[in-house]
């Protein structure tokens, strides 16, 4: 039997060994990955439930609710800091 | 001997003929039915659920997400004790218990939905019973932080006939397409557990969830808006009202509210009448606030100079009828403002005969009537414009003060807006930017479909209606110093061929500040009882909104 032959006979071997050593820890991860999934897939939904929960926490509805529950009201009133002009400037008879 | 020699030869021969042609029937012929028998114990599909598109305001916060929510099924033949089941089902769902108890207890079912898109809270509730015969399919359902807020403008999700998810009006309706994404599927080898098989085949064609939406629509304005207009409709006592603001140099939608309303997280206990936005849906006669437009398109014309005199001095005869003012008082010599400050019929009557039959009718079209604005929402109808042939001397006369013709709102706005931002029709818009799954970006920009007026045209005309706002009937509604440009408008409603006396509907149409205006607004009130002019309904709610958009936008007085 020549080198070479030899050569490829025990690539062969390993190779197969190899493949029933991966396939033997693979076995396992199946169950790990399905493990995986099902976290992610939980933190999705919490993700889910805590973007809601901001939502609804953070929304005009519930803000102007507990403004008013806790005694704020709207200004009535507008406060203008600029001075009005003159009649005689302003160039309208409306004023 | 050779006898049976040949005998055996040809038994064998016949032996292995049958093998191959089995071969052959097995791997070849059957192949396709074989594999796919093989794929079945093995492979498991599943349908991976494309996410429904969320739907923000202008600054990014949540009008409508999706929430968990869960599939109740049963499968009757594993029942162990229906008569208790039943009755936790029906405790928790609120739903009788002879009507659970009746599906429960047909045997011959083998999987029956019972309840769909149940919340978190009666998901737990009703797994902590542990009952045997009972599961879950997770899916997600719709949730809107605002609650019934811009109800009208969002539509709502329900089920099509073949029970997929589906939106139905507004833009939930109108972006259906966009919003639902696509399913995916993922095909994957699975052990006795139930666990993937890594080394196994995995085939998947991802979910592409659907894309985002991101509104012109400002929350706080529309917030202001809809408590305004609901504290309005219980002040004088309306069987409904809307309001719509819109960007005048754009087009962009601000706020659209409507009562009465309903709530999309609850569509089906509302009567379906409510689903419809009356601001795109209701036509209604616009009465006075229609006065503007033909003021423009008769200025526009330069038929008439805004100084023209008319003497108003007394009711007009018309095709053989009387026409009147609203109040029955008549001015005597008066310009073209004046006419529109006192809100004149007979002095638009006038205006109409200079302005001229065809380019009325011409105005009038190009001016959006008869046809749809073309708004991103769902259900928009338009009422059509009587055919060319059809309109007599009455017909022009009683337009020009804006009763005969039907408009929806967004119609009326949109076509206001021109006066507003110097003489351009706006496409009406919601959504301003479309955002995929992968953050891919759609710009939506505005969109000019006509120029009407000039802008000379426009400048007069708002100052008209600026003088309207300050010496008409609205002078004590008006904050101090701050310049808006409106018009009231009273509209007695069409029934059986005649005009009910007693039913209005009021509006206001005005925007501000009047030289460089940050909105444009109309209210419209269906008949309001305690008072049926727009003045004195319509218009205090418009001057309440707006004080507030005064205060949220920074606007100094003038």
């Amino acid at each position: 039997m020549s080198k070479i032959n030899l050569f490829f006979i025990t690539f062969i071997i390993v190779l197969s060994i190899f493949q029933v050593i991966i396939f033997n820890s693979n076995s396992t991860a199946g169950a790990n990955l399905s493990k995986l999934l099902n976290e992610i897939e939980a933190i999705e939904k919490n993700n889910d439930i805590i973007n809601r929960e901001i939502a609804r926490a953070s929304s005009i509805a519930t803000i102007s609710e507990k403004a008013s529950a806790s005694g704020l009201i709207t200004n009535q009133h507008i406060v203008s800091l600029t001075v009005p002009l003159p009649l005689a400037l302003s160039g309208r008879s409306s004023l | 001997m050779e006898r049976r020699l040949r005998f055996v030869f040809n038994l064998f021969c016949f032996l292995f003929i049958t093998v191959i042609l089995r071969l052959f029937f097995w791997q070849v012929t059957s192949f396709d039915k074989l594999k796919s028998a093989a794929e079945k114990q093995t492979l498991t599909s599943l349908t991976i659920a494309a996410k429904r598109g969320r739907i923000f305001s202008s600054d990014g916060s949540p009008l409508v997400i999706n929430q968990p929510a869960y599939l109740l099924f049963v499968e009757p033949y594993k029942l162990k004790d229906i008569e208790n089941t039943s009755t936790i089902l029906a405790n928790v769902l609120d739903i009788p218990v002879a009507s659970i108890a009746a599906t429960l207890s047909d045997t011959k079912l083998r999987w029956v939905p019972i309840a769909d898109k149940l919340d978190e809270k009666k998901f737990e509730e009703i797994k902590k019973y542990n009952l045997t015969g009972i599961g879950f399919l997770e899916n997600s359902k719709r949730y809107y932080p605002e609650s019934s807020m811009a109800a009208h403008l969002l539509g709502f999700v329900g089920k099509n006939s073949t029970g997929i998810d589906q939106g139905y009006f507004g833009l939930e309706g109108y972006y259906d397409e966009q919003l639902r994404g696509r399913d995916g599927r993922l095909k994957i080898e699975e052990d006795a557990l139930g666990n993937p098989i890594l080394s196994g085949k995995i085939e998947e064609i991802p979910a592409e969830n659907g894309r985002d939406l991101y509104l012109t629509i400002d929350k706080t304005v529309q917030f202001i808006a809809e408590n305004k207009l609901k504290e309005g409709i219980e002040k004088y006592g309306a069987k409904g009202g809307s309001v719509v603001l819109l960007e005048p140099y754009t087009g962009a939608v601000l706020a659209m509210a409507s009562f009465p309303s309903y709530d999309p997280g609850v569509f089906s206990s509302f009567p379906t009448e409510y689903y419809k936005n009356p601001v795109i849906v209701s036509s209604y006669e616009p009465g006075s606030t229609f006065k503007v437009l033909v003021m423009s398109a008769v200025l526009n014309e330069g038929k008439v100079t805004p100084d023209v005199k008319y003497n108003e001095e007394g009711p007009i005869e018309v095709g053989g009828y009387i026409i009147r003012t609203w109040n029955q008082k008549y001015h005597g010599e008066i310009d073209l403002a004046k006419i529109l400050e006192y809100s004149s019929n007979v002095g638009m009557v006038f205006v109409g005969g200079k302005l001229g039959h065809a380019p009325f009718i011409n105005y009038i079209e190009r001016l959006g009537f008869g046809n749809l604005t073309e708004v991103d929402l769902e259900e928009e109808t338009s009422s059509s414009l009587r055919p060319k042939n059809k309109w007599y001397e009455i017909d022009y006369a009683t337009a020009s003060f804006g009763q005969g013709i039907a408009v929806t709102p967004l119609q009326m706005v949109r076509a206001v807006t021109t006066i507003a931002n110097g003489g351009k029709l706006m496409r009406p818009y919601l959504v301003k930017k479309i955002r995929d799954s992968k953050g891919k970006e759609i710009e939506i920009l505005p969109k000019t479909e006509a120029k009407i007026f000039k802008p000379e045209t426009t400048n007069v005309v708002a100052e008209m209606m600026a003088g309207a706002v300050n010496n008409g009937e609205t002078r004590f509604l008006n904050p101090s110093r701050y310049r808006i440009a409106g018009k009231t408008g009273t509209a007695q409603i069409p029934i059986s061929g005649h005009y009910d006396t007693n039913k209005t509907i009021t509006s206001f149409v005005g925007f501000a500040p009047v030289d460089a205006p940050k909105f444009i607004m109309l209210v419209t009130l269906s008949e309001p009882t305690a008072s049926p002019w727009g003045s004195e309904t319509a218009a205090p709610i418009f001057f309440n909104i707006a004080k507030e958009l005064f205060s949220y936008w920074g606007i100094s007085p003038s």
